[in-house]
This record gives structure tokens, C-alpha cells and sequence, in this order.
């Protein structure tokens, strides 16, 4: 391989893996009409003003699993909605486009309306129910000592996965 | 829409994948140099650590490809297969097999590259690991305990580290770059 494309590629690995650095998580960042779980459960224990969550599921989803506090969408007149500061509207896995139209273009429009990043799918595996590995690191263990304070708050429980026990993937895959 | 593409209840669609996904792996192995045994041996006596080169460069390809394609929401990174950590099989097992790939010259991927290219060794190692799967797999049930030894489940390094995935990202293409380098210094001395 020529020099020149061989300082080309190294400059383009050294670029990528220092945004990779930069970035930190592999997971993609909420946009900018997204709020993620542990954030919202953060406002909601602080009791942060004007916060009005409406879940967009049906109405048998809704008395099955809700987020505390929240409206089924049916449920939310246009006075509600104008003491709102911020609305954060969540489905099962992420509120579509629609809903948060729809919101947003109520006759009495909020300023901020938000979608869950993840929905209660997120709300359950991230606040209410987070995974320590039984080999974590003693520091991974205090820091999860914060989600779990939190995900007690919610009447949640972190849970304790032994790794060995439970292998989370079946399938299998070999070769070099 | 989301990699990967293919469910995992299609299992035609996954074969008819995982032979164009092998087939091109093998083209990338053969172009390479990697079918010839003599060039496999040649990274234990330090004359040409070309193996060490391909593989390690497949690997930050690969690693920056999978993390920038899922920080894209381009791939479902939950969906992707770790194989699951058994620590003291798995390092008794490399040991088995790093001895296995000085004296054959070839490990499984470059055995078939070799025997689809019409090498004779290539077409004799595939057998000795036919012999072997068989064999041991015969045997398995007097080690099952040692088998299952050390399990860990699905185990990343940014689990074991506890640093963020970024982070690890950079500091494997770090090591890969620090290892081309090392690795074209001493085959310059050699030489």
C-alpha cells in the first residue's frame, strides 16, 4: 500500500476513535424533541414544574404499566395543557411523529413538548428495574448505588444478573 | 430502519448471508496471502507479522464501523450476538489452538481458503478439525464441568473496565496503531 493512503487511513482511524473518545456512549444520543428516561425520572423527583406526561398508548396499556402521574392522551383537555410547561408524551418503544404534532398543535400550545427516548420500554429497563452484573467493579457498584435509590423512589427494583447463571443470548457463533 | 436486517426465525435468508458474508470473508483472506501456510508461520519466527496486520485492521474496521453505525441509530447494537465468556476453557482452548496454528500453518477461515484454493495442507487440516470436533465432542461429557468454568455471560470490555465504549474504541485503535507500528519496526530488523 502507497505511503500516501497508508497516512490517510491512520489519520482516519486516529479522527474516528478520538470522536468515539468525545462521544462516550455507543448508544445514539436523544434528539433534540427527546427526553431520556433517567432524565425525566430525575425532574419527576424534583418535582419540577408544569411537567405534564401523557402516554399515547391505548387505554388497556395504560391501566396495565403507566408512568407515575400520567394521562392517557384521551384524557387531556386543552386546560391541562395550558398550565403545561413541558409535556413529555411516551409510547411503548418511542412516541411517533404524530403525537407530538398533535400536541404541539393543540389550540393552546405548550412551549416544550418532548417525547420519551425509548418509551416505558426504556422507563422499565433504565429507572425501574436496572441491571448490576454480579461481577461488576466496586466502583460500576457505587455508582449503580445511584440508579438504585432512584429506581426505589419509582417502587422499582435494580436487579442482580449473574452472568453465568444466565446466559442472555442463545445462539451461537464461532470461526476465526 | 435498523441493522440487523435479516430476523433470526429467517433461516434461509441468515444461510444465503452467511455464505456471501463468508464467501467475501475468504476472497479477503486469499487476497491477503493468508491461504499460504508458509505466510501464517512466518509471524512466529518474526519474518512477516502480515496475519497479525490483516486481522488487527479487520478488527478497528469493524469496531469503529459497529459503533459509529449504532451512535447513528443505523444498528441495533441489543441485537448483535456476543459469544458468551467461559474464561478458563476459552484460555485453555487458545492455547490448544495457537499451538494448533504453528504446526498446522492454518487456522480454520485460511483451512478453507487453502483447500478452496487447491492446497493439499489445506484439505488435510480440515480433516484433523473434523477429526477433532468429532473427538472431542465425543468426550465432552467427562469435562463438562471444566467446560462451563469461569462463565461470564456476554462480557465487553467496556463492562469489565467499566469505561465508556468510546473510550475503549480509542484506546484498542490506539494499541492496533502502537502494534503496526512495533510490528513493522521489527520486521525491518529481521529482515
Amino acid at each position: 500500500m502507497k505511503l500516501r493512503a497508508r497516512t490517510l487511513l491512520v489519520l482516519l482511524a486516529i479522527v474516528s476513535a478520538t470522536l468515539a473518545a468525545m462521544s462516550g456512549s455507543v448508544a445514539p444520543p436523544p434528539a433534540a424533541d427527546e427526553v431520556s428516561a433517567l432524565d425525566l425520572a430525575q425532574w419527576l423527583r424534583a418535582r419540577r414544574q408544569g411537567l405534564l406526561l401523557v402516554d399515547v398508548r391505548t387505554a388497556e396499556a395504560f391501566d396495565a404499566d403507566r408512568l407515575p402521574g400520567a394521562r392517557l392522551l384521551a384524557d387531556v383537555d386543552t386546560a391541562a395543557l395550558r398550565q403545561a410547561e413541558t409535556v413529555v408524551v411516551y409510547a411503548d418503544a418511542s412516541a411517533d411523529a404524530g403525537a407530538l404534532h398533535g400536541i404541539s398543535n393543540a389550540p393552546s400550545s405548550v412551549p416544550h413538548v418532548l417525547r420519551l427516548y425509548g418509551g416505558i420500554v426504556a422507563w422499565n429497563d433504565e429507572v425501574l428495574f436496572p441491571v448490576l452484573r454480579a461481577d461488576a467493579s466496586a466502583r460500576q457498584q457505587r455508582e449503580f448505588a445511584t440508579r438504585a435509590l432512584l429506581s426505589r423512589y419509582f417502587g422499582g427494583s435494580p436487579r442482580l444478573l449473574d452472568p453465568g447463571a444466565a446466559p442472555t443470548r442463545g445462539r451461537s457463533r464461532r470461526g476465526c | 430502519m435498523s441493522a440487523p436486517l435479516i430476523a433470526d426465525e429467517a433461516l434461509g435468508a441468515s444461510l444465503g448471508a452467511a455464505v456471501a458474508l463468508g464467501a467475501a470473508f475468504g476472497f479477503a483472506l486469499e487476497r491477503a496471502g493468508l491461504g499460504s501456510a508458509r505466510k501464517l508461520v512466518g509471524q512466529f519466527y518474526g519474518r512477516d507479522l502480515a496475519v497479525m496486520k490483516v486481522m488487527f485492521s479487520a478488527l478497528v474496521v469493524a469496531m469503529l464501523g459497529v459503533f459509529w453505525l449504532s451512535r447513528w441509530g443505523l444498528l441495533d447494537l441489543r441485537a448483535v450476538y456476543v459469544p458468551l465468556t467461559y474464561l478458563w476453557p476459552q484460555l485453555f482452548g487458545g492455547l490448544v489452538f495457537g499451538a494448533g496454528l504453528v504446526v498446522a500453518g492454518l487456522c480454520p477461515g485460511t483451512a478453507c481458503v487453502a483447500a478452496a484454493t487447491g492446497r493439499v495442507d489445506g484439505v488435510f487440516v480440515l480433516l484433523g478439525f473434523l477429526a477433532g470436533m468429532i473427538g472431542v465432542g465425543l468426550v465432552l461429557g467427562s469435562f463438562a464441568d471444566f467446560y462451563t468454568s469461569g462463565a461470564h455471560g456476554a462480557w465487553t470490555l467496556p463492562e469489565l473496565t467499566g469505561l465508556p465504549y468510546g473510550s475503549v474504541v480509542a484506546a484498542v485503535v490506539v494499541l492496533a496503531l502502537a502494534a503496526f507500528a512495533g510490528a513493522e519496526w521489527f520486521e525491518r530488523r529481521v529482515r
